[in-house]
């Protein structure tokens, strides 16, 4: 048994230390071994959401791309369009069906027996931040992020951005859009609940476990809306959802180790998981307020990114993917061949092609007290 | 007190050419007692409550007031409504606790707002809509137990039903509507020379004879079927009630007024169509309401994911909310808000028609309360936290407006709460689960 003193590293005033001390517990290691005594620190995410920098004046020399109806009208001849300005329900007749019975048919459940309807992106050098080997934050400019040999392992890599060179140029995806605007309501809705715990194994070296995970309770809310600190929270019953993970904890910034993360990514009616591979965590704690913000970088697996960001598949079954992408900008099978093309993870020994895509997530958390499952 | 043997009854005899003959009168002062707030009778002058809604919500920094109370400016996304905001109160922070099911876009606000419980479908109604549960407590004794219009020119935009299957379909069509309240049955109640329909006497007894059987029958049937035949036999019974009612004399109503047929006029989404259309039927309900011909009114400006559109334009207000971007200079979306203050000064024109009817020692929005609200607050991401909702009118004198409520995060179901006790329901709380609630919104109480 190993004993871990509590060090109160970003917990100012003695309110904090109490309800730290409250939590207090044996804690089995992933190696087996038992520690007791040792201070876990919970949290609860209040944001999660894509690193999406916002497209520069030339990073987009050809313009956004179009959704299904500005396609559709722009193929138009000038003189046939106008009933259809007209008459929006023209417009949605013509495009119809938004939702598909049969997979088989829905360009967006099933991209890739669709052809390529082709996709603006950005192509060029790019300065925005990755993450680097070592955890730590660069944000040099670079272009785009090859997909390496087989035999090249993630862990030595820069973790690029490379989703955002595929959505850079979607008008749903700027700054001001409808993804960021959508990202955290995910959070105060109740839809995606994340919890954090960092469970110190080692005061001197700083050694730590990480566990990501998701709860199937929503947070809990003050009057202003925001999640509040301090609640009780348990963690989803299905262990697919635990991901736990070393990591290095020194004057306040945490970094991990590789990781694969499995999180539930719900979404208001819409149902799915967020799949990443070598994924990285960073986290800086604030000593004064005990709250922590970071960037979780890693590859998105190419089909779990299919079902989640293209197909879209609600909790009826159906695909909402082609009103969602008609909503941002974008077609489904020119979205699915894009993230394809820029696929910089996991290559596949057999064909060499990448099977995964470089993204980017910030976060910021709340202390919570992480309810572990009877 | 009333001038001595003049009441509501009073008619004017005389003879003419060797017939009695009898003129009604007016309703006169003299018929009220001295506050004039009743019939001199002591019968009060019906309490009535509507709904009004807009779909997409608002912009929260451009619709919300700061200050609590009544003393507080008037943001952006309100303006249209300040002639009124001392007849109205702003209630703000009040959210649909969605209880771990998912956020049914565009509809667990409005459902929950009007249930108290979130629904686990789209527009599940678990229980009758607020409107239903104040009609079947004070809409039974006019001639329609509730009335229902869209604006929006699609039947199927009505929030008023009793279960998620049995819908009060709203009319769109302003001369359809006119036929429905001042056509065939309607008695006017101003005119003295009542006479009961035959054909209503025939209907009624038709009526009475099936439900004489009813008890024969139900006992024939299976649980599911006895359920299904209970809802029918309340349908039935609601007309037997109606019927009685379009069989006896009315109340005089001095406000009632028969208006002239309305001209036809097309239904569209385009917003200046829906503007006109929500005008002539504003115009219609408010005479409805003045002549005791229904109690509970609902009217949607807007659906939910409201398809309006400004002329020449293919982006509606919904697709706007999502597709525009957000100013980065002004900090909203310049052409989703116009929407919203375009709703906001329909409900303006709506409250100014209501006041346009004298009624008693005041107005007809003196007698109502009205029920303002939305499904989402912030539409571009669905949220149904700090949902907009407005409470017009003084409900007869017990409702104080002209205040700003700020829910801070407490359930939507305080307010709906506060609509069943102002409307004499007895009830002591309301809503499921964490919507449950004992509290009202005392603020707005007289």
């Amino acid at each position: 048994m190993k004993r871990v003193t509590f060090t109160r590293h970003g917990l100012g005033g003695g309110l904090a230390a109490l309800l730290c001390a409250i939590s207090l517990a044996v804690q089995a290691l992933p190696d087996g071994s038992e520690v007791s005594d040792i201070v876990q620190r919970g949290y609860v995410l209040t944001d999660f959401r894509l690193v999406t920098p916002g497209a520069g004046p030339n990073d987009c020399p050809d313009g956004f791309n179009l959704g299904y109806s500005q396609r559709f009208l722009a193929a138009l001849p000038e003189a046939e369009r106008q009933p259809y300005l007209d008459d929006p329900q023209l417009l949605q007749q013509a495009l119809a069906p938004w939702y598909y019975d049969d997979p088989e048919q829905d360009p967006c459940a099933n991209p890739a027996n669709f052809p390529d309807t082709g996709m603006l992106t950005i192509d060029g050098p790019l300065a925005m931040q990755r993450m680097e080997a070592d955890g730590s934050i660069s944000e040099t400019t670079a272009p785009p992020s090859a997909c390496p040999a087989a035999s090249a392992a993630n862990e030595a890599r820069t973790i690029d951005n490379q989703y955002w060179r595929v959505m850079g140029c979607v008008r749903g995806y700027q700054p001001t859009g409808q993804a960021a605007a959508f990202a955290n309501s995910f959070i105060t809705d109740g839809s995606m609940t994340v919890l954090l715990q960092v469970t110190p194994l080692d005061e001197d070296s700083g050694a730590v476990e990480v566990l990501l995970a998701s709860s199937q309770t929503p947070v809990t809310l003050g009057t202003n809306g925001a999640p509040l600190p301090w609640a009780s929270l348990p963690l989803a019953a299905d262990t697919r959802y635990h991901n736990r993970v070393r990591g290095q904890l020194d004057d306040g910034v945490l970094v991990t180790e590789r990781f694969d993360l499995r999180i539930i990514r719900a979404a208001q009616r819409l149902d799915s998981e967020l799949y990443l591979r070598d994924a990285m965590l960073r986290l800086e704690i604030d000593p004064d307020t005990g709250n922590a913000s970071g960037l979780l970088a890693g590859y998105w697996d190419l089909d779990s990114l299919a079902h989640s960001s293209i197909r879209i598949q609600d909790r009826t079954g159906l695909s909402s993917g082609k009103p969602a992408a008609d909503t941002h900008g974008y077609t489904c099978p020119g979205k699915y061949y894009a993230v394809k093309r820029l696929a910089d993870g996991n290559p596949d020994p057999a064909t060499g092609e990448c099977t995964s895509i470089s993204v980017l997530h910030s976060l910021q958390a709340v202390p919570a007290f992480v309810v572990a499952n009877p | 007190m009333s001038k001595k043997g003049l009441t509501r009854r009073t008619v004017l005899r005389g003879m003419l050419q060797g017939s009695a003959v009898s003129v009604a009168l007016p309703l006169l002062d003299g018929f009220l007692n001295t506050n004039g707030n009743a019939f001199a009778s002591e019968a009060p002058l019906p309490q009535r409550f509507g709904t009004w809604f807009w779909g997409c919500g608002m912009t929260p920094e451009r619709w919300n007031p700061e200050a609590e109370g009544t003393d507080f400016a008037l943001p952006p996304e309100l303006q249209a409504l300040a002639r009124h905001r001392r007849e109205l109160s702003i209630c703000s922070g009040f959210n649909v606790h969605l209880d771990n099911k998912p956020n049914q876009v565009h509809s667990s606000g409005v459902v929950g707002t009007l249930t108290g419980n979130a629904p686990s479908v789209p527009d599940e109604f678990v229980s009758p809509s607020l409107d239903v549960l104040v009609a079947d407590a004070i809409g039974s004794r006019s001639r329609f137990r509730s009335l229902e219009v869209a604006a929006s020119g699609d039947p199927r935009h009505s929030y008023s039903r009793r279960s998620s299957s049995v819908i009060n379909a709203a009319e769109v069509s302003p001369v359809a509507f006119y036929q429905r309240i001042f056509g065939t049955g309607f008695q006017d109640p101003n005119a003295r020379n009542f006479q009961p329909d035959p054909q209503l006497m025939m209907r009624r007894s038709v009526l009475s004879a099936v439900k004489e059987d009813r008890q024969r029958l139900m006992r024939q049937l299976g649980a599911g079927d006895r359920v299904r035949l209970d809802q029918y036999f309340t349908a039935v019974r609601q007309a037997e009630q109606q019927l009685d009612i379009m069989l006896s004399e009315p109340e005089p109503l001095a406000s009632c007024r028969v208006p002239d047929v309305p001209e036809a006029s097309a239904t569209d989404t385009e917003i200046d169509v829906v503007d006109r259309n929500h005008r002539l039927l504003a115009e219609l309900m408010a005479l409805a309401v003045a002549c005791d011909q229904t109690r509970v009114f609902n009217v949607v400006y807007s659906p939910g994911a409201s398809n309006l559109r400004r002329g020449g334009s293919t982006a509606n207000h919904h697709q706007l909310t999502h597709e525009e971007s957000v100013d980065p200079a002004l900090g909203y979306q310049p052409q989703a808000t116009w929407f919203v203050e375009r709703s906001m000064q329909a409900f303006a024109h709506y409250l100014d028609i209501l006041k346009a009817v004298p009624e008693g020692d005041g107005t007809l929005l003196d007698n109502c309360l009205v029920l303002a609200h939305s499904e989402t607050s912030l539409a571009k991401t669905h949220d149904v936290s700090g949902l907009p909702l407005m409470l017009a009118g003084r409900a007869g004198g017990k409702v104080r407006s002209g205040v700003h409520v700020m829910g801070r995060g407490d359930a939507v179901t305080r307010v709906g709460l506060t609509v069943q006790q102002v409307m004499g329901l007895p009830v002591a709380q309301w809503g499921t689960r964490s919507m449950q609630t004992d509290r009202p919104v005392s603020e707005v109480l007289v």
